[in-house]
């Protein structure tokens, strides 16, 4: 029991890390906001400046919960997959639900032709973008019902989703300059553009899919020794095969919907939280996976704002840039990935 | 505990395969009873793996019936199913990071509730079933670091763990060096022992024959079921391998090949060790021996002093000392 011992331990500091960034990330941005107006009821001037609350309630605060439940979201989608498709290559985006909410995206933007402004654009993207994402997931469980070796319908969601962003190129060659314009700051990825409505929407889709992501650990852990195994203990593979989806196209989906493709994250957190943890049992790997996905994408967003200056970075090039060494990191160190 | 009379597995005209009309296995009626202990054997692709895979349920027969403890294998539920059979195949995946406590814990699957927290029971059963085949020290160690017996002792704790009456193996001892598999045919006998019915293929007959109380024989698609000596007397073992003209030698309990040595020697054998490590490089290089001949016949004689062995060879009119069998080996495939 000395293992748990030192899990907790991990976990402790991991999360000390996290209200650390967390504060930071809020306090940082184009006006500086001193510490004290950052935690209420602290001694000293107890009068919080009202232009540093409306910063901070407007944007800061829904802008750290947004990256809080994306990289949460994303990292335990990319888990999910990397353990049901036994490859550490495997992302929340592999089987089309990024490309689905894309093509969503693109049809909204760029297929329509009327560019509506303000809220009601906004909601239109939004909710095509999860349209697109569902019938993914939805097509992909048909699949499921049908197709019973795993590889085969990782390779079918590869296929699927390059055939998708096909589509979407061809829309980008014929959509008009204002509207691609659109399309790429979309594709872009912002985490701040979600509040209010969106934001509720938000965790109440996010959450739901964490908790059924919670309910797949059981079945996920049971199969890290092959499905067919997983058999032999009773676990109804086609039922865990649902759950993960579901949950994942959940996950992914929506974040994809509210704050665009967020690549790298789902696929080089569970790498970091295995390095960092030790250990791959689903009942520890899950929850550390959760809370350093809530790290690094607010350490992405901190970086996306460049402290000190008044520009803002797309967060999806902070993320790749994070990424792509773990990445290729987990190449170089064992050249043997275990697809079979 | 000793086996009783009453049948734990019961099979009646089972018929198996990957498609009608191509049957791996024939109309096969066997049982297993209550603590036996069964070794299946026969050629690659026989059906040895097909068998145990339709026993835990992953793949269904084409036709015929199984039951367990009296009631058909399809009527169980599998989380039940999960409780009376456990089966540790050949494709098991080793995942890194796992330690193997841990990996014995996925046996405890079927009683745990939905998250697969563990009670005290359940941990109680998991360190027993550790102990049970030797593996206590490596309790923390992850399973991409140990060797390949101490990982199929790993597996086989797993299937202890799961608490089944009925235990199957697929090829418990393949790729194992001798010692680990004398143990691994140990901890087989313990779960005899413990009241277990244990089911294993393998294709080490030794180990099979000095251990199983039945063997189940796969050969021309049928299942011919037996103590060991029972087929062995019956000349069954010659059966399997006869394509390959292999035949199973009653006295040494090996097969060896059935051609008949064309090259003559003159030898005369003895009893002492030196003599039958010298016989059987005679036999492995093609020579019948035979105790006097012509000068046209090679003569081997063995010298032995206090600090070293020397064989002479005399052939025609030449003589020549040797002073391991390799040089001898090679000489007289050399020179006749």
């Amino acid at each position: 029991m000395r293992e748990n011992r030192g899990f907790i331990w991990k976990i402790a500091s991991l999360l000390l890390l996290l209200i650390a960034f967390g504060i930071l990330d809020i306090s940082i941005g184009t006006v500086q906001i001193p510490f004290r107006d950052l935690v209420p009821g602290l001694p000293g001037d107890s009068e919080i400046n009202p232009q540093h609350r409306l910063i901070l309630t407007g944007f800061r605060i829904p802008r750290l919960i947004t990256a809080l439940l994306a990289g949460a979201a994303l990292s335990v989608s990319g888990l999910q997959m990397q353990t049901i498709f036994r490859n550490p290559l495997a992302g929340p985006y592999v089987l089309g639900i990024s490309s689905g909410a894309s093509l969503g995206a693109a049809i909204a933007l760029l297929g329509t032709g009327a560019i509506a402004s303000g809220m009601l654009a906004r909601w239109g993207i939004v909710t095509a973008a999860w349209i697109g994402a569902a019938t993914v997931m939805l097509l992909l469980l048909l699949v499921t019902l049908r197709i019973r070796s795993i590889m085969t319908i990782l390779i079918l969601g590869i296929m699927f989703s390059s055939s998708l962003s096909a589509i979407i190129s061809i829309m980008q060659y014929f959509g008009n300059a204002v509207a691609l314009k659109s399309f790429v700051i979309w594709s872009m990825g912002s985490l701040g553009d979600v509040s209010g409505k969106d934001l509720s929407l938000l965790v109440f889709t996010v959450i739901p899919g964490l908790i059924l992501a919670l309910f797949s650990v059981k079945g996920l852990n049971a199969m890290m020794m092959g499905e067919e195994y997983a058999g032999t203990l009773g676990v109804n593979i086609l039922f865990v095969r649902i759950l993960v989806f579901v949950s994942t196209s959940i996950l992914a989906g929506s974040v994809t919907a509210f704050c665009g493709p967020i690549g790298f994250i789902g696929i080089a957190v569970p790498h970091i939280t295995r390095l960092f943890i030790g250990r791959s049992e689903m009942r520890y790997l899950l929850p550390s996976t959760i809370v350093m996905g809530m790290v690094i994408m607010v350490i992405s967003d901190m970086v996306s704002q460049l402290p000190g200056s008044d520009r803002i970075l797309p967060v999806n090039a902070i993320t790749s840039l994070i990424g792509i060494p773990v990445v290729i990191w987990v190449v170089i160190r064992r050249r043997k990935l275990y697809v079979d | 505990m000793n086996v009783s009379n009453e049948h734990i597995i019961t099979i009646r005209d089972l018929w198996l395969g990957y498609q009608p009309g191509k049957y791996l296995v024939e109309a096969a009626d066997v049982v297993v009873r209550k603590g036996e202990m069964v070794a299946v054997i026969g050629r690659n692709g026989s059906g040895k793996s097909t068998l145990l895979r339709t026993l835990a349920g992953i793949q269904k027969p084409l036709k015929g019936s199984i039951q367990i403890e009296k009631i058909p294998l399809s009527e169980y539920h599998s989380r039940k199913l999960a409780t009376m059979i456990s089966h540790v195949g050949t494709g098991l995946k080793t995942p890194e990071n796992l330690t193997v406590f841990e990996t014995v814990s996925l046996g405890r699957h079927p009683y745990t509730n939905w998250w697969g927290g563990l009670r005290k029971a359940d941990r109680d059963k998991i360190t027993e079933s550790i102990r049970f085949v030797g593996m206590t020290p490596f309790l923390d160690k992850h399973l991409d670091t140990l060797s390949d017996g101490e990982r199929q002792r790993v597996m086989i704790a797993m299937a202890l763990a799961q608490d089944t009456k009925i235990i199957l193996l697929d090829e418990p001892t393949a790729f194992l060096d001798i010692p680990n598999k004398m143990e691994i045919a140990e901890v087989l006998c313990n779960m005899k022992k413990s009241g277990k019915s244990v089911i294993f293929s393998t294709h080490d007959f030794d180990s099979a024959i000095q251990h199983a109380d039945k063997l189940w024989l796969l050969h021309k698609n049928q299942i011919l079921q037996g103590a060991p000596e029972d087929l062995g007397l019956a000349a069954m073992f010659d059966l399997i391998f006869k394509e390959s003209e292999l035949t199973f030698d009653d006295v040494s309990l090996r097969f060896r090949r059935s051609e008949t040595p064309d090259k003559l020697i003159q030898y005369k054998e003895g009893e002492d060790r030196i003599s039958r490590w010298t016989a059987m490089m005679l036999a492995r290089t093609g020579f019948r021996v035979q105790s006097t001949g012509g000068t046209e016949i090679p003569k081997l004689t063995i010298e032995k002093s206090e600090e070293k062995i020397t064989w002479n060879i005399q052939h025609g009119t030449s003589k020549k000392k040797f002073y391991s069998l390799y040089e001898v080996a090679i000489y007289l495939t050399q020179n006749t």
